[in-house]
């Protein structure tokens, strides 16, 4: 037990490398977001509850989770160190904090070089919800529910959102990542 | 057998196992609880940033559309069977066997080949194709780990290879 405090101590810091991670995710993430948002925008209302473009194609499913496995990629490969899974979830769950709090910045930036893109998806989103098959109450409702997506409450839900998805899934990713790269078998 | 399948990382295991039956609850959607389905439910939400959550490639819960695909829900769905059942998998898993790795590498390929031939025309994949093939993958990612948590001696019981 002492040993494994004092290996835990001589370990370099993992900052840097949770920094580079949850860089890399927020830009991927962003961009997807992006990409699948101007594609949106290029197409018609279907009426649809999402819009079959909301993200870039299948290949985006489950990319938010590469930053669990880049933490300790880099992590262990830079250190030359080995380590608990354990270890590599929580490396996994710093990278989704730091991915989502980038992620939001990112997104703020962009609506300073392009301010109008907000709320054309907003009213993209309005005229999708008005051609679905529901009745006219419903769409109010749904449409009331949409709010003002620059609002300081709907930043902060999307972000509890992305941070509890991003979590679960970097922390799982991040005890892969340290099994194949950090492992001492 | 008292003490022929050995148990390590109790916490961990037991967190992930919660993560795990969280996430799949989140991921059939509102139509679970009977809600209607409006953009910003909590569901959506949390799996905005890991799914496309396309409609034409999800399964529905009471005609409300599951907040991620039918890869997604395979993905999710078998590795927390795959977790509850890891005790199992660990009584005939080789310790420190390679091979695990391998499967998820093979398995990785596999739905990168799924999603490429359909992509470009060579074939037409199915909500049950896509299930069957993200369960592999999600079962795949717990086979990797299950030596963490479960780990069974069999050379010291005559049970050796």
């Amino acid at each position: 037990m002492d040993m494994d405090i004092e290996n835990e101590q001589a370990q370099p810091s993992y900052w840097n490398s949770v920094l580079i991670a949850s860089l890399i995710t927020a830009i991927i993430v962003v961009i997807i977001s992006l990409v699948s948002g101007y594609m949106t925008l290029n197409s018609e209302p279907s009426g649809g509850m999402f819009s079959p473009l909301l993200f870039a194609g299948a290949l985006s499913c489950l990319v938010g989770s590469i930053g669990g496995i880049i933490v300790n990629w880099h992590y262990a490969k830079e250190y030359g160190v080995t380590y608990k899974i354990g270890k590599g979830a929580l490396l996994g769950l710093y990278v989704a904090v730091g991915a989502t709090i980038f992620s939001i910045v990112f997104t703020q930036l962009w609506n300073l070089i392009d301010p109008s893109y907000t709320q054309a998806l907003m009213d993209w989103n309005i005229q999708n919800t008005e051609a679905m098959q529901m009745p006219d109450e419903a769409k109010e409702q749904m449409i009331e529910s949409m709010g003002d997506p620059n609002s300081l409450k709907n930043i902060l839900y999307g972000a509890i959102g992305s941070l509890v998805g991003l979590g679960i899934v970097n922390a799982i990713s991040g005890m892969i990542g340290a099994k194949i790269f950090a492992s001492e078998e | 057998m008292n003490g022929l399948l050995k148990m390590h990382n109790q916490k961990l295991y037991a967190i992930t196992l919660g993560l795990a039956g969280f996430t799949v609850i989140a991921a059939l959607g509102p139509g679970l609880f009977g809600d209607t389905a409006y953009t910003n439910q909590w569901q959506y939400m949390i799996f905005k940033d890991l799914c496309h959550q396309d409609p034409t490639r999800s399964f529905n819960i009471s005609g409300v559309q599951m907040a991620v695909c039918a890869r997604c829900i395979g993905i999710y769905g078998a590795f927390l069977v795959g977790w509850l059942t890891m005790p199992i998998y660990g009584f005939f898993a080789k310790k420190g066997s390679a091979k695990e790795k391998y499967w998820l590498i093979a398995a990785i390929l596999l739905n990168l080949i799924d999603v490429v031939g359909n992509y470009f025309g060579l074939w037409t994949n199915t909500h049950v194709l896509r299930l069957v093939l993200g369960g592999v993958l999600g079962w795949c990612l717990m086979a990797l780990l299950a030596n963490e948590f479960f780990t069974f001696n069999k050379s010291e019981y005559g049970y050796g290879y």
